[in-house]
């Protein structure tokens, strides 16, 4: 049996604070006595073991298998999937720190305005006899990108720094570098292309292949299934509210129909309707629904004119649905079966 | 608590470990294929595995540019080679005095290809065994190639194979008079040769053309190129002024109006252009099948277009009659591209049959003009042919037709008695400097290693029971026949290699 599993996460930044609040909110809270300290417990969970690490170890750790799980940029993953075997995504999208990675031109390039220009201004930089030179922190996604669109004579530069100075300092022709807004690469009189969006990334979960496999044997209802059920019940419910909308009866014989009418139409799921009574008897009806936050405000008004006669938007803090999606369900499927570990013995397969 | 031990250390992704028995199988068939190169006059030679970068950047196909393994931290851009030609070029440009031409080579080595896939099966470190002539060129050069080829594997016992002929100068010269610029035909080359390494033929150029028509219609000939079109030079160079107030990066203004006139320009005139392009290319890929069929299509059709390409094909095919090979063995198939980009002439691969399928075990071309792109200025005309060899004998083994000598067998000699260790030791030495192959387990006990014998590693079982100038001193056991005897030393050299009689002594009895 693994034990402690070992769980590697970002030691600082958005990274960082991302998760914990994920955790936190699905009832793991991280005990972690200061920033300092590389390890920390996760309080009513003892099987789990934290340690802290930069992202880019993160993935080198669970590929070697000595972290069982990470959680990590889906970027740095991608760019040492090709090397990282034993390396699986668990969750591709844990919902924050996402980012694009993109090829980006200096502003000047007007003849540059879709990939295909660089397969042509490659052969015609090649054809001079120069090399047509790219900045990034990415050589690999880099280049199975380009090598899919038929781009391959290019030097990388493999370089660490702030790349967006690299083509007015010459050292490279284009960057392929990270972006969230595009407003740094703007600033840098660069700018993005049609179809140079070599990968969507956010931070994701990922898993050693061959402990995933093992850990899957234990049941849903051991504790790594049970952490990735609330992980799942927490991101289903991201940003939504439990909605109650109560009305009477007396308004109206279709009113309840209205506003879930209503309500599907602003998006809302999960819609229940019913009748219920006040305390002095008096016939009333419910709707229950799941919406999101930034959607309610606006909604109100017109729920009362539709005839509601109050609006309750609870946080929703997990969802579970038998329709959604189940990670555990998902890694199973993924891994290679091995034999069930049966409860009531002390771990030991039986033959 | 144990300690937990250090994790295993896993082989690297593509490589793979040759152990005894299957390195002695591959060394045959690699020696076995030098010789027949040798027979044909070419003489091995050997480069190094590190080669710089540019080597292969400067004329190698895309296939292979992008599956090089750089090498960090070597002093300048070092690559590990991915294949032969370009080095052994490289040595006949550097070579002094100059060799005497044509020059024939042949070569044997492990080359190194990053795989995307990360399929396990694929190596990424395999070994090439091959021939190069260079400095001459010509149908009955290109034939002496191919037929080398064709033939040291029909020795390995494969007889059945077919030699798929292309020929890579006709597609380069259709496309050189298309009309496309120079740019979009080398990105179509460039296209082609990747399709053909994944076993496309010219059809495949037809979704490139669809993607450069998508682009330059979208791609915004809007007012400016409008305007630019109808400007003169200075003018255009106001407009751009105007529009981009700094050029940044590595290109200048006059690069990039340049670029953007050419693209517009071929914006225009891309439709016709294309229409042609596709209509050539269908014709060019119809012309698949038998040698004699084809040839006869392809005269009648191209003859007038292309007389240079047309003509040699058919010398070619005569020769490679003249040299024994079967016609029927020959396909010819016109809209092959392999290496489009590295050859410029005749290309050809050897297929043979399998159960799963045809497969392809060696492939070659023409590729005059290399040794210029190399910075030489000495005879730029070359043709080779490279084996992969792990392919090669990985087909040998499904096959029951190995002609190829199984392996040696040799002596184990033990020792009856401690004591006797030092005179077993004695005879051991003297045996090896006989050039006999001995295994010396002066521990094992005789029974036992009669017990575990195998024909596959030795052929005796030698037992030093007593001082070596007595009579019957040894005891010895044929493997194969499961005989017994005894002899003294001096009567083993006589012993023809498999027969347990000969002049040892006729003591034998059944084990």
């Amino acid at each position: 049996m693994i034990d402690p599993i070992r769980l590697a996460l970002p030691s600082k930044g958005h990274l960082y604070d991302g998760v914990v609040e994920i955790l936190k909110t699905a009832g793991y809270k991280v005990r972690r006595v200061s920033e300092r300290q590389y390890e920390a417990t996760i309080s009513g969970h003892p099987r789990f073991h934290v340690v802290f690490m930069r992202p880019t170890d993160i993935v080198t750790q669970v590929q070697e298998g000595r972290c069982h799980l990470g959680v990590t940029g889906g970027d740095l993953f991608a760019e040492r999937a090709g090397e990282a075997e034993n390396a699986q995504v668990v969750i591709n999208d844990l919902g924050y720190a996402g980012c694009r990675l993109v090829v980006a031109v200096p502003e000047s390039w007007i003849d540059v305005t879709h990939l295909i220009d660089l397969v042509d201004l490659t052969a015609e930089f090649k054809a001079a006899g120069r090399t047509f030179r790219v900045s990034t922190k990415y050589p690999s996604l880099t280049q199975a990108y380009f090598r899919q669109w038929g781009i391959h004579y290019f030097q990388i530069i493999d370089s660490d720094g702030a790349l967006e100075l690299h083509p007015t300092l010459g050292i490279a022709d284009i960057i392929v570098d990270l972006t969230s807004s595009g407003t740094t690469l703007k600033d840098n009189r660069l700018r993005e292309i049609d179809r140079g969006t070599v990968l969507e990334s956010a931070a994701c979960l990922i898993g050693h292949a061959p402990s995933l496999a093992e850990l899957v044997t234990e049941g849903v209802s051991a504790p790594f299934g049970l952490l990735l059920d609330a992980i799942d019940g927490v991101r289903a419910s991201e940003g939504q509210l439990h909605l109650e909308v109560v009305g009477r009866l007396a308004a109206g014989p279709s009113t309840a129909e209205a506003v879930a009418t209503y309500l599907v139409s602003q998006g809302a799921q999960h819609l229940a309707r019913g009748e219920v009574w006040s305390m002095d008897g008096t016939p009333g009806w419910r709707v229950t629904a799941l919406i999101a936050s930034k959607k309610l405000t606006a909604c109100q008004r017109q729920l009362f004119r539709l005839g509601a006669a109050r609006v309750v938007g609870l946080p929703a803090r997990f969802v579970f649905d038998r329709d959604g999606i189940s990670t555990f369900d998902q890694v199973k499927k993924s891994v290679p079966t091995l034999p069930e570990v049966r409860p009531e013995s002390d771990g030991r397969v039986e033959p | 608590m144990m300690m937990k031990s250090e994790s295993p250390i896993e082989p690297v992704r593509g490589t793979r470990d040759w152990h005894p028995v299957d390195a002695l199988r591959l060394s045959r068939l690699e020696a076995m294929l030098l010789d027949r190169f040798g027979r044909a006059g070419y003489q091995r030679l050997q480069i190094s595995i590190l080669e710089p970068t540019e080597l292969h950047e400067r004329k190698s196909g895309a296939g292979i540019v992008a599956k090089l393994f750089e090498v960090a931290n070597a002093g300048g851009r070092v690559c590990l080679r991915p294949e032969l030609t370009a080095g052994i070029v490289e040595a006949f440009t550097q070579a002094e005095p100059m060799p005497k031409l044509p020059w024939r080579v042949s070569q044997s080595g492990p080359v190194f290809r990053q795989e995307e896939s990360k399929r396990t099966d694929r190596l990424r470190e395999f070994h090439q065994v091959g021939v190069e002539r260079i400095g001459d060129g010509g149908p009955s050069a290109d034939a002496e190639v191919i037929w080398l080829a064709y033939w040291a594997l029909a020795e390995t016992g494969i007889t059945d194979a077919t030699i798929r002929i292309g020929h890579v100068g006709l597609i380069l010269e259709l496309l050189s008079k298309s009309g496309l610029p120079p740019s979009a035909t080398s990105a179509l080359v460039e296209r082609l040769s990747t399709a053909a390494a994944e076993g496309r033929n010219v059809a495949s150029m037809e979704s490139s053309l669809d993607q450069l028509s998508g682009w330059l219609q979208t791609a915004e000939p809007g007012e400016i190129p409008s305007q630019m079109d109808r400007s003169d030079d200075a003018g255009i160079d106001r407009l751009f002024r105007t529009l981009v107030p700094v050029v940044t990066g590595r290109r200048s203004g006059p690069d990039i109006i340049h670029r953007l006139r050419s693209k517009w320009a071929l914006g225009h005139s891309l439709a016709t252009v294309l229409t042609k392009v596709r209509s050539q290319i269908h014709e060019l890929a119809e012309l698949r099948g038998p040698a004699t069929t084809v040839l006869a299509r392809l005269t009648e059709r191209f003859e007038t277009v292309a007389p240079d390409s047309v003509v040699a094909l058919r010398s070619l095919i005569g020769a490679l009659g003249d040299y024994g090979v079967d016609l029927d063995r020959i396909e010819l198939d016109l809209g092959f591209g392999r290496g489009i980009g590295f050859y410029s002439q005749v290309v050809f691969e050897l297929i043979v049959p399998t159960n799963d399928g045809p497969i392809e075990v060696c492939g070659g071309g023409r590729y005059d003009g290399l040794a210029q792109v190399l910075g030489s200025d000495r005879d730029d005309r070359g043709v080779g042919f490279a084996f992969g060899l792990e392919r090669l004998d990985d087909l040998l083994k499904t096959r029951d037709s190995l002609t190829y000598e199984p392996g040696e067998h040799g002596f184990i000699i033990v020792a009856a008695t401690p004591e006797l260790i030092p005179i077993a030791a004695k005879l051991v030495t003297s045996m090896r400097r006989d050039q006999q192959k001995i295994l010396f387990e002066p521990t094992l006990r005789y029974d036992d290693a009669v017990n575990a014998s195998d024909p596959d590693e030795s052929l005796h079982i030698i037992e030093v029971r007593d001082q070596l100038d007595r009579t019957d001193c040894l005891r010895v056991y044929n493997v194969w026949t499961g005989h017994e005897s005894t002899c003294k030393p001096g009567q083993w050299k006589d012993l023809p290699a498999g027969d347990s009689s000969g002049s040892w002594n006729e003591n034998e009895g059944t084990s």
